[in-house]
């Protein structure tokens, strides 16, 4: 039981038994009470009939004629009470024809008032009286009593069932409507993204604990959209700030290298060293601007669903060509066919960025591996060249921002293409990693996203 | 041919307005979204350079606002904002192109010349220059009477430079016409199928077929 609806619906309906069978248990107890006080006042009837009539003989001593009379009486009400007289508490002088063979129990004795069972005729209520030298039990059956538990019994686990089954339907029901403001919440949170974030959760002020949580969400939201915001803002103003003197510089830099033409080749060198670096320079900032979307969530995927199969192969004819190029073998194993969720923009952005790791750190003739299956339910992705590898102790390190490992011609990157990626992937709820290869020197770059799911 | 230069910042519209000037467009400058609009009333222009961020509003509302009235010049849109929503928003509300700042000045013109005889191109199947004849619908390239084996990339950049031939195309351009990056591309891949393509053709004459114009891009002469 998962749900805290169908939680709620199944103690609410086990409390509404258990209820139930005690309100049965108590009534049985109260009913067998006042049957048996019933009982008790009609034996105590019996024995002033039969005293009415014992009081004159045995006043007399003529014991015969008392018990004659009790036998009399006996035969009078033997479809309603049993009797029986002892002299003392041991010695039985008479016993009524019902009762048959038997004697009552040696339990009654002594007890004003006792419930005996006897073998043939079942409970009985036994009260005993004393009259002069006589030990008189006068005994009426429960039997009565035992068919009404008897029923009692049979309608309650009856009912007891029904009540069940109606408190599990009315249970469902009340946790529904207990818990609709809930789903409601959590309907609207799935709603708001990061391209919604000013919707809200709709709040019944009625101050109860869903308005106090809807509004703490809701706050909660206010802070978020506001972060959101400022990164928004913030990368804005500094992609401006940053990018207008840029644009300066760049646009004098030409002018002077078309004006300066073939003229000086020293001055020439110089504005072209200048060029590139900005831009270079630009690439960081872009870059920069980038992850800090990307750390705050807020860089805007225009995810689509993406046939893997045809990503890969339209990426590998590229990588071939790249590859080619840089005198490289590239081999391609595309062996997954599935769809993923994702921008193919920024997923190209990352396919294009390791491959020109993998090239830039391969030794010429070596060769690329560039495979695509599908491992634990998931796209794995991954990319092997026959460089060098990294030091174990710097595997980490290459994911930090600014942190450069030199090719072999000394060559640097800017230092925040990977931790780019990793940021891309991550928010396409992937990983990405670079490992060291088990088998020979190299480094094997894996990513892993999730599947989409099935249209 | 006039063009109307809206960017706030004096220096970078000072500077447009003069490598305009020496390749013969006319140009004003505005420099709020009050301006352009006087502007505009004031005279026609054959196109508009828009930056995005200006101090009295928003470049996109103000070209929201002129495509609502009609207004259907071509709209080149420049902003330090690069980011790829800000770029899908300014195509979406109605500009033609969109060019990240820092810009070259010739990424700027070859772009400004591209919007400018955009109207005027008509889209053929099958086209010929300098003995390069392609088929669209059949995807085949006969070059000096031989039948070429192209792959789709090198395929494609025929095509743009073909098309485009006797202008420069710059290789933000290429890379957005052919692989849709919309962020900068990282590798010298256009340089690698530019390669193969002049392999492909033989092309080793003086002047080559396909011209590299430093800096900038490619040209087909």
């Amino acid at each position: 039981m998962k749900s805290i609806s169908s939680r709620l619906t199944f103690w609410y309906a086990v409390a509404v038994t258990i209820s139930a069978a005690l309100f049965i248990i108590c009534g049985r107890f109260l009913i067998e009470k006042s049957y048996i006080e019933g009982i008790d006042q009609l034996n105590d009837k019996e024995y002033e009939e039969i005293q009415n009539r014992i009081e004159a003989p045995l006043a007399n001593g003529d014991i015969a004629a008392a018990l004659d009379a009790v036998r009399e009486h006996a035969e009078l009400d033997a479809a309603l009470f049993f009797f029986q007289v002892g002299e003392g508490h041991d010695r039985v002088v008479f016993t009524s024809a019902n009762l048959g063979e038997d004697q009552l129990p040696d339990s009654v004795h002594n007890e004003k008032r006792s419930t005996v069972f006897h073998p043939e005729l079942g409970r009985l209520r036994v009260g005993e009286y004393q009259e002069g030298n006589f030990d008189i039990n006068i005994a009426s059956s429960l039997s009565g009593l035992d068919g009404l538990f008897a029923n009692l019994y049979r309608v309650g686990l009856g009912s007891l069932l029904v009540v069940f089954m109606l408190s599990l339907l009315i249970g469902h029901f009340l946790s529904k409507v207990a818990l609709r403001p809930i789903a409601q919440m959590q309907k609207a949170a799935c709603r708001i993204s990061a391209q919604t974030l000013s919707e809200r959760i709709e709040v019944l002020d009625t101050g109860d604990e869903m308005s106090l949580l809807g509004n703490l969400l809701n706050t909660m939201f206010d802070r978020l959209e506001r972060s959101f915001d400022e990164i928004q803002k913030f990368t804005a103003d500094a992609s401006h700030e940053l990018k207008t003197p840029l644009s300066l510089i760049r646009l004098s830099s030409e002018k002077v290298r078309a004006k300066l033409g073939d003229s000086d080749e020293e001055y020439a060198q110089l504005l072209d060293n200048q060029l590139e670096m900005i831009d270079r320079l630009n690439k960081v900032v872009n870059d920069l601007l980038v992850l800090a979307k990307a750390d705050a969530g807020a860089l805007n995927l225009a995810c689509k669903r993406i046939d893997i199969s045809e990503l890969v192969e339209d990426f590998a004819q590229d990588a071939q060509a790249l590859c080619e190029n840089a005198g490289l073998v590239f081999e391609l194993n595309n062996n997954c066919k599935a769809h993923l969720w994702g921008d193919p923009v920024w997923l190209h952005h990352v396919l294009f960025n390791l491959i020109s790791n993998a090239i830039r750190f391969s030794p010429t003739g070596g060769s690329i591996v560039l495979s695509s299956e599908t491992q634990d339910g998931k796209w794995c992705l991954s990319l092997k060249d026959d460089g060098p590898g990294i030091p174990q102790h710097k595997l980490d390190l290459v994911f930090r921002r600014f942190y450069n490992e030199p090719d072999q011609s000394g060559g640097k990157g800017s230092g925040l293409g990977l931790p780019l990626c990793r940021g891309i992937v991550r928010l396409h709820h992937g990983e990405l990693e670079l490992l060291n290869r088990s088998e020979r020197s190299g480094v094997l770059a894996r990513m892993i996203l999730p599947f989409a799911d099935e249209e | 041919m006039r063009i109307l230069i809206v960017e706030d910042e004096k220096r970078v519209s000072r500077f447009i307005e003069k490598g305009l000037a020496e390749n013969a467009y006319t140009s004003s400058c505005a420099y709020t979204c009050a301006e352009a609009n006087d502007l505009l009333s004031e005279g026609e222009y054959d196109l508009i350079i828009l930056d995005l961020g200006l101090p009295d509003g928003d470049g996109l509302d103000l070209l929201l606002e002129w495509r609502r009235c009609g207004f259907d010049e071509p709209v080149l849109i420049l902003s330090a904002r690069d980011s790829l929503d800000d770029r899908v928003k300014g195509l979406n509300v109605g500009a033609d192109d969109y060019l990240p700042k820092p810009f070259g000045f010739e990424e700027l013109l070859a772009r400004i010349r591209s919007q400018l005889r955009r109207s005027s191109k008509v889209r053929q199947s099958v086209f010929e220059h300098k003995g390069i004849k392609m088929d669209l619908l059949g995807h085949t390239v006969t070059y000096k009477g031989e039948n070429l084996t192209l792959t789709n990339r090198e395929f494609a950049l025929l095509e743009i430079l073909m098309q485009n031939h006797g202008r420069v195309l710059t290789r933000t351009q290429i890379g957005e016409k052919i692989w849709d990056a919309q962020y900068e591309m990282q590798t010298n891949l256009i340089d690698v199928y530019i390669r193969k393509l002049r392999n492909l053709l033989g092309d080793t004459g003086d002047p080559p077929l396909i011209k590299t114009v430093r800096g900038v891009g490619y040209s087909m002469l």
